[in-house]
């Protein structure tokens, strides 16, 4: 019977060929503009290599440091004795990491030629290559022992390796990066600008920096760290909670005027991002409002257009109607046909929109992938914001497109296809159109 | 003719129902959509104050004590001090340095942070931005310019306790007297010995009240230069990122980055959340405004067919093509008349209601127009009423052309 419907669609689809082009141009800016926004989100929260687990990452990347007697604050990132005494001996967690942006941010590695490159760096521990999966390209991470004992190692990333010797075998080499010397230990295959919780282009033993257990409140527990936990199962997340929510309740009793706040984290990385204000969780029911009121807009205002010309189109085929229904079609199945026939439409639109949003995305990804970000800066010159094609292409995109383009669908057909069955037979007949 | 129009429109409710929806539900959002985006271009075009044109701000860094070249002899406070001049005479040795200024650490326009304090004079108490300037050649350098006259702000003998202000800190202290001479409180007494004019601290905001407060080293502070006249900027900083940057080392000091004054303001823009508000608004205007083109010709082309033998018929009594397309964009013109007409109804209700919350303004610049609401409102809804027009036009254009082609022999015949 769906069979039967389509051919027919398609007939009256090469039939009316302004009203096919008006119809499918339509949905498919309503898809480019939705499924454009969908990208940058699963940009944002999806697996993505080297970030393949962020569905079990937790992350708790502020702390509060309060005073009970005058409510005085001070916040910032955690200190290296707060990550050592609470979370790096968890048990609930696979893994936990610690990441510090502490040191200088805009460091350069010298060239042969006595050229100098700024680079983006990352401060972290050895764990980090177990949280996030890097693919080593040469040689390996720096491990447990090395980081401990600050040896002068780093991993640099492949194209940061070519510019430098030219290969990407530097295992083994020395680099020299802010005028000190450093021995390459792994070359790690490059990950995008896009996955910005572990991108850079050099990564050191945070032991390596003087300044790793710089900490300042008066508890000593506020730093330059970010942690970031990863779960043995999606499921562990509240117990993961409840473990550190309780270490901390357990040191505060034991201090007199002052409290540690943990603002509602640990939380999982794709709740985390929705933070504008670090020190604020933020109100789920009022953003998923404001998001859902969004998405109505965008798909509202297309539906009216769409129903308009649905609507004028059933007045054309009000005779059809009436002959079907005078030989005994009921209203449903009508009603069925006359859904499944746009459908097709929608759904080409659909397509297209969605090729189109890739374009977009590919065209504008300087910019684009930033475009929801609170306080988002201009990508550094010398970076790369390279995408990769499980990005764009994944069964999670393609469900999402297929229903929106349903929605769309019910929207704008729903309405004009019953109120024109519902016409009286003889009424339908008579309709000299 | 026009109750004629009205009739049409009234006839044909069914088609234009869905398209006047359309177009109210388009134009009530468009406000809200629109509104900040036109707050932020007004904005823009109020005179900064300063000029940025051929200023460069230089960022020097200090070699970390792992170094195996830090010397620890060098990071002496005294040989620290020389370093640093050393450095700043190199720097102004280059031949397409004209002049060099510093500014203290994040208090220049396009800078990351600023500080504030109230300032008093009697009872009355001001919250100004403070700048922190080592007298030099820095006023020449940022280019702000005295309200009153020719004055070389520069030139202006100065103590410790001097301090400059803008117009609008004057206005707020003073109303309409002259502050130069007097003396306002603010930890320590300080004589104002300059009016500046009026200076935008963000490239989308408005004027700031600011006050400028001379300092010494050593201080945090930042370098800026400004180039000669004539100068290619793209030159300048390839050469100076080549040869300077990382390379230009005295004692632990090294020349650590350059950014150009377009670069700060792009950078402020972005980090201010301007450049992707205004990106995401004008799509989704854009995306809006497309809609209503793609409804109307869908409308009125449906609306043509179905209207050949009305066509066909006024053809026949002496109406010319012209007519006939004149007609189809009268009955455009007036949907969008109506449409607005509602939707300011209910924007109007709404404001009441709710008030309207104006980011980028400044609540005591009357003088502005986005400060006043119902000459905004009035502005911004005048602004949707044309864009609307012009989508209606572009709409209607091709479906009216096709309907004054119709042979009024063949209408007629079908009928």
């Amino acid at each position: 019977m769906i069979k039967l419907y389509l051919k027919q669609a398609w007939q009256l689809l090469k039939q009316s060929r302004l009203f096919t082009t008006i119809y499918i141009v339509g949905v498919g800016l309503t898809i480019t503009m939705v499924m454009t926004i969908a990208i940058i989100g699963y940009i944002k929260i999806g697996n993505i290599y080297p970030e393949l687990n962020r569905d079990r990452t937790m992350v708790v990347r502020y702390l509060m440091d309060k005073s009970l007697d005058n409510g005085s604050t001070y916040g910032s990132g955690l200190s290296y004795k707060a990550v050592n005494e609470f979370f790096y001996n968890l048990e609930t967690p696979e893994s936990v990491t610690a990441i510090t942006y502490a040191d200088d941010t805009r460091m350069f590695v010298e060239l042969e030629d006595k050229r100098l490159i700024a680079v983006s760096t990352k401060g972290t521990d050895a764990f980090f290559w177990n949280v996030f999966s890097f693919s080593f390209l040469d040689g390996r991470p720096y491990s447990v022992e090395e980081w401990k004992s600050a040896i002068r190692q780093v991993v640099i990333n492949e194209s940061l390796s070519k510019k430098v010797f030219g290969t990407v075998e530097a295992a083994g080499k020395n680099i020299i990066i802010n005028f000190s010397e450093y021995k390459v230990c792994g070359v790690v295959k490059d990950a995008s600008f896009s996955t910005p919780v572990s991108y850079a282009q050099v990564w050191f033993p945070y032991t390596c920096f003087s300044n790793y257990q710089t900490s300042f409140g008066e508890v000593e527990m506020l730093g330059a760290m970010e942690v970031y936990i990863l779960l043995k199962n999606k499921n562990d997340a509240a117990a993961l909670y409840d473990e550190v929510q309780e270490r901390f309740h357990r040191y505060n009793t034991t201090l007199e005027d002052r409290m540690v706040d943990l603002v509602g984290q640990p939380e999982l990385y794709r709740k985390n991002i929705f933070r504008v204000i670090s020190n604020i969780e933020p109100v789920w029911t009022d953003l998923i409002y404001t998001g859902l009121l969004f998405l109505l807009l965008l798909l509202l205002v297309p539906a009216i257009n769409l129903s308009g010309m649905i609507s004028s189109r059933m007045e054309k085929r009000i005779a059809e109607f009436g002959i079907r229904k005078a030989f005994g079609a009921s209203q449903k199945t009508l009603l069925n046909q006359i859904l499944w026939e746009n459908f097709l439409l929608t759904c080409l639109g659909g397509i297209a929109g969605l090729c189109f949003s890739w374009i977009l995305i590919i065209a504008g990804k300087r910019w684009i992938i930033n475009l929801f970000d609170p306080w988002s800066e201009a990508i550094p010159q010398d970076v790369s914001m390279q995408l990769m094609p499980e990005m764009l292409i994944n069964p999670t995109i393609f469900m999402l497109t297929f229903c929106i383009c349903m929605l769309l669908n019910l929207f704008s057909a729903i309405f004009p296809a019953w109120r024109a069955l519902k016409r009286d037979i003889v009424d339908s007949l008579y309709d000299k159109n | 003719m026009l109750k004629q129009l009205l009739k049409q429109i009234w006839i044909q409710r069914k088609v234009n129902g869905w398209i006047l929806l359309e177009l109210i539900i388009v134009s009530v959002v468009m406000w809200y959509i629109i509104m900040p985006v036109f707050v932020i271009c007004y904005n823009r075009g109020i005179p900064s104050g300063f000029d940025y044109k051929n200023v460069y701000q230089i960022e020097l860094g200090e070699l970390p004590s792992e170094s195996f070249r830090y010397d620890e002899k060098e990071a002496e406070l005294e040989n620290h001090l020389a370093n640093f001049y050393r450095i700043v005479e190199r720097i102004k040795q280059l031949p397409e340095v004209e002049l060099v200024a510093f500014s203290g650490n994040n208090s220049h326009p396009y800078g990351q942070s600023f500080s504030a304090a109230g300032y008093t004079k009697d009872t009355l108490s001001v919250q100004l931005r403070k700048l922190f300037f080592i007298p030099g050649d820095y006023f020449k350098v940022f280019g702000f310019h005295s309200f009153y006259g020719n004055t070389d702000l520069d030139d202006i003998e100065i103590n410790d306790n001097s301090i400059f202000i803008t117009r609008d800190a004057e206005k707020l202290l003073f109303g309409e007297e002259l502050a130069i001479g007097k003396t306002i409180t603010s930890s320590g007494e300080h004589t104002i010995v300059g009016v500046v004019d009026y200076v935008k601290m963000a490239k989308s905001g408005q004027p700031t009240p600011l006050c400028f407060h001379p300092v010494r080293l050593p201080v945090e502070i930042l370098i800026f230069i400004k180039t000669k006249e004539g100068t290619s900027g793209k030159k300048f900083i390839n050469y100076f990122r080549e040869e300077m940057i990382g390379k230009l080392r005295i004692g632990n000091l090294y020349i650590k980055d350059i950014i150009s004054g377009a670069e700060m303001e792009k950078e402020a823009e972005y980090t201010n959340d301007v450049t992707n508000e205004l990106r995401i608004r004008i799509t989704v205007a854009l995306f809006f405004l497309f809609n209503i083109i793609l409804g109307m010709i869908g409308t009125f082309w449906i609306r043509s067919e179905s209207r050949r033998a009305e066509v066909g018929l006024r053809m026949a009594m002496g109406s010319t093509r012209l007519q006939i397309r004149k007609q189809f964009l009268l009955e455009g013109f007036l949907l969008t008349t109506l449409a607005i007409v509602v939707s300011c109804f209910i924007l109007i209700n709404s404001i009441r209601i709710n008030g309207v919350e104006i980011d980028q303004a400044t609540e005591f610049a009357d003088w502005y127009l986005v400060n006043n609401i119902p000459l905004l409102f009035i502005t911004v809804m005048a602004l949707i009423y044309s864009i609307i027009l012009i989508a209606m036009t572009i709409g209607v254009w091709f479906p009216a052309t096709a309907a004054s082609k119709v042979s009024p022999i063949e209408a007629l015949r079908e009928e």
